[in-house]
């Protein structure tokens, strides 16, 4: 998967632990860990749109896109 | 509901298997006594008896995986790996009885009746399992959606 998602570094700039977002977005700890290991095949944009107001940031700055290395 | 249909299933499932243990005893009395009431030659009612012991067992491997495949329904689980596993070997099952009687057709003709729609479960159920892989990977792509 191209699309990765840096939320261990807004998290870490807001002071944030991952069970604390996951309480004030409302998924489980379980789920959350999925999106941050890069195992989640999609995000709904409800979940992004939780996820940016609980960290005060943008889209961009959770989610990067990085072109998979040619095999 | 639904639990009441499992059952039901699950019970007509211990039924045909119960038949089919019946049946792999009587089958050589069943089949003289056929064979003498129609006529036959010795080795059609031979054809028949080989052809039903032959048939016997992918007919009882088919009847443990159709009683697992019902467990799985039973405790929710229907969208299993295993499930769709249980189905190729049902159809590989079919598949075998329908080449058996294709086979015992040279003796007996009439067995082409048997084998013609077992061919046919034996295309359905795969069909049906290809859908169940689609189900299964549709759901795994959904517990993978935050």
């Amino acid at each position: 998967m191209s699309i990765v998602v840096n939320l261990d570094v807004m998290l870490a700039v807001r002071k944030m632990s991952s069970l604390e977002l996951a309480e004030r977005i409302g998924i489980t700890p379980a789920n959350l860990s999925i999106l941050k290991t890069g195992k989640a095949k999609a995000v709904r944009f409800s979940t992004l749109d939780a996820i940016c107001k609980a960290l005060d940031c943008q889209p961009g700055d959770i989610l990067e896109y990085r072109e998979e290395e040619s095999k | 509901m639904q639990n009441k249909a499992v059952k039901l299933s699950a019970a007509a499932v211990i039924v045909f298997f119960l038949l089919m243990a019946a049946g792999a005893v009587l089958a050589p009395k069943v089949a003289r006594l056929y064979g003498q009431y129609r006529a036959l030659p010795a080795r059609s009612v031979t054809a028949l008896i080989a052809a039903f012991y032959c048939c016997v067992v992918p007919a009882m491997i088919a009847m443990v995986c159709l009683f697992l495949l019902l467990r799985n329904i039973r405790l929710e689980r229907p969208f299993l790996e295993e499930n769709s596993r249980l189905m190729a070997v049902i159809s590989w099952c079919c598949a075998a009885v329908s080449l058996v009687t294709l086979a015992a057709c040279f003796w007996y003709l009439p067995l082409l009746f048997v084998s013609a729609p077992m061919a046919f479960i034996f295309l359905i159920v795969r069909v049906v399992r290809n859908c169940f892989i689609a189900a299964i990977q549709l759901k795994e792509e959904n517990r993978l959606t935050i």
